[in-house]
């Protein structure tokens, strides 16, 4: 009775490097950033490691990699990613591959979808947290690249409007860099 | 069904038909759970395993515009847009742990009304209900879920101020959820009542 798998947070010297490794943040300087003077308005994609300190409104993906919205982050986005960590403000759907971790600090409006979802001890939530790898939404959203559709980007006039794709995270660097 | 549940061995309480709900899980079915709390890293860690939609709707931070309207209606109407907001799926289970106890006995009506909807022939609702004592937290406690291999309990943490306690009586809990009937109900060690509700017309032996 009661022998399934249970996992356990708290429990970090026991957890396999890999574990430690998805739980953890992209740091600034060893990834692609977005700072915090940013405000970005589109659709912005790559495939290197993303932390996001400034303003994003549209469609983040980056499915092959980790996404992390800092501390000073926020995000009125639908959000792909392979691992995302979520330390600030998030209103939007957020899909990843493996896994969400949701820090204490965050706040967090939308849905919640990877077949792993934990929430640091000690923090709660409100909204929906899909943790079904079966889920057509998930299926959807990394079968194929043809597969996933971007939302609507909004109308909202931003200060700043890129849209970005392999090569234009290295201009996001830049523009964190001389922002 | 009236049983009495021991104290857990690890400062919670022994909660055995949550247990019995979690035990009948299926890893390989998906399954849609309301939680009237809001989400804690327990719940999620306890449901991580299994194939789980997980709708938090933090209904305590709404109750008093909610009671505050008014006309019947426009507490539905206000109701039944907090609850349109989450799109819900095929509801399984609802979790309301103590929010019923602060809950006006309109508002549970309305609410199941506005699940209704998306629930099944199955759906479980899991309730904990002040009992024993004429006093309860002045705000619902937050709990926290620990799954062993023989026991599953729950951890309240509370403020210290008290309220007085509705202590709803089973006809009168089946009366606010509209049409469930209390399938099983367990007194716990720490005076609350356990409680799982099914949609009437269902039998007692359907798993």
């Amino acid at each position: 009775m009661f022998n399934k798998p249970v996992s356990n947070q708290d429990d970090v010297e026991r957890e396999p490097a890999s574990e430690r490794q998805r739980q953890s943040r992209v740091s600034p300087g060893s990834a692609a950033t977005v700072g915090a003077s940013v405000h970005m308005d589109g659709r912005l994609s790559g495939e290197e490691d993303l932390l996001i300190e400034g303003k994003v409104t549209g469609t983040i993906e980056f499915k092959q990699n980790t996404v992390t919205v800092g501390s000073k982050g926020h995000i009125l986005a639908d959000l792909y990613a392979k691992h995302c960590v979520l330390e600030g403000k998030v209103e939007g759907n957020v899909f990843a591959a493996e896994s969400i971790m949701v820090r204490k600090s965050a706040h967090v409006t939308g849905r919640l979808v990877a077949p792993a979802v934990s929430l640091e001890q000690g923090g709660y939530f409100s909204g929906t947290v899909d943790m079904d790898a079966e889920t057509e939404d998930l299926k959807k959203s990394f079968a194929s690249k043809a597969a996933s559709k971007p939302s609507k980007p909004s109308n909202d006039q931003a200060t700043q409007k890129q849209a970005t794709d392999k090569d234009g995270a290295a201009s996001l660097l830049q523009a964190q860099k001389t922002s | 069904m009236m049983s009495r549940s021991s104290p857990s061995t690890h400062g919670g309480v022994q909660t055995p038909l949550l247990g019995r709900l979690l035990n009948a899980m299926d890893e390989r079915q998906r399954i849609g759970v309301v939680d009237f709390g809001l989400g804690s890293s327990s719940v999620l860690e306890t449901f991580a395993p299994y194939r789980v939609r997980l709708d938090t709707l933090d209904i305590f931070p709404q109750l008093e515009r909610w009671e505050a309207a008014d006309t019947q209606d426009e507490r539905r109407a206000l109701i039944q847009a907090h609850v349109d907001g989450f799109e819900l799926e095929g509801i399984d289970w609802i979790l309301s742990w103590s929010l019923l106890n602060y809950t006006a006995p309109l508002t549970a009506t309305l609410l199941f009304d506005a699940l209704r909807p998306r629930m099944r022939p199955t759906t479980a609702v899991h309730a904990l209900i002040e009992y024993s004592s004429p006093e309860m937290p002045a705000s619902p406690p937050s709990w926290t879920i620990r799954v062993d291999e023989n026991d599953v309990s729950l951890t309240p943490l509370s403020s210290e101020a008290r309220t007085a306690s509705p202590r709803h009586t089973p006809k009168r809990l089946e009366g606010m959820l509209g049409g469930m009937k209390a399938q099983s109900t367990v007194l716990l060690s720490n005076g609350l009542q356990e409680y799982i509700f099914r949609p009437s017309g269902r039998s007692d032996t359907d798993s």
